[in-house]
């Protein structure tokens, strides 16, 4: 019943730079149970590229994915 | 147990002090989307979850968090330091310094002392991993609003890190979640 349909990452590559892994699953025992109604999810994180440390220090992060540095909106602008 | 390093998790610099940027970050203190909220109400919550992941997880971030606690505490430590009086009371901090003079207190930049009730721990897991994934998006927003208000580029590298640190946490949080749902829904099942 676990149909690729509903898999919960499904644009996500596996795992491509994880050495000897090339086509590890996306969820630690197999695919993902159907999403569900009333319930909340994050798309699973991959170990891909990373920052050097000293990169990584200053951005706050060694994931370039999860990289999300915040720009100031203009004067008038919503805060959103 | 911890292992404490003599360093902060990221480096501390200003251009000089400004009081009056000193009244609004003591909000990441002692307010109640703060670094003192974060770390304790992971600490915490870890004790009821269901999985040893989960419960490393929280552990993991809480002394992060404490991490954090002690950058915030930095900041405004240095942005007070050397400051007379009369300088606090024109920044706002008059009633800061007849209490505390150039000490540290968790309280928000309106004098608010942090109370416990800020943070919750319902003993349902799903609960309380959405609860911390809604604070990491209030601490994200409040660095958001304090490097809106920063006028000390040194200042703002730092609530950077920090808010950027927040993103990270989001996504952490948000496997937990997913994790502990399959793993109770698989306790249904068998």
């Amino acid at each position: 019943m676990h149909s690729n349909e509903y898999h919960l990452t499904p644009n996500y590559p596996y795992a491509p730079n994880l050495p000897g892994h090339p086509n590890k699953q996306s969820y630690p025992g197999g695919s993902m149970p159907p999403l569900q109604l009333a319930h909340a999810y994050v798309p699973w994180q991959h170990m891909g590229n990373i920052f050097s440390p000293a990169e990584g220090l200053a951005r706050g992060t060694i994931f370039p994915e999860l990289l999300s540095p915040y720009s100031v909106p203009k004067r008038g602008e919503s805060n959103g | 147990m911890w292992v404490y390093q003599k360093k902060l998790e990221y480096p501390v610099r200003v251009s000089g002090p400004n009081p009056k940027l000193a009244k609004v970050i003591i909000t990441q203190y002692g307010g109640p989307d703060g670094e003192l909220s974060a770390s304790l109400r992971y600490l915490n919550q870890r004790y009821s979850m269901p999985t040893d992941k989960a419960k490393g997880l929280l552990t993991d971030i809480g002394t992060e968090e404490m991490a954090h606690m002690e950058i915030v505490a930095t900041i405004f430590y240095k942005l007070t330091r050397g400051v007379s009086p009369e300088q606090m009371q024109a920044a706002g901090l008059g009633g800061h310094y007849a209490q505390h003079n150039h000490a540290l207190f968790w309280s928000d930049p309106n004098g608010v002392p942090w109370i416990a009730s800020y943070v919750q721990a319902t003993g349902d897991p799903i609960t309380d991993l959405t609860e911390d994934m809604a604070a990491e998006q209030k601490a994200r927003s409040t660095y958001e609003h304090l490097i809106q208000l920063s006028d000390d580029p040194c200042v703002t590298d730092v609530l950077r890190f920090l808010r950027e640190r927040e993103v990270v946490h989001f996504q952490r949080f948000g496997e937990a979640l997913n994790d502990v749902q399959n793993y109770l829904s698989c306790k249904k099942v068998f």
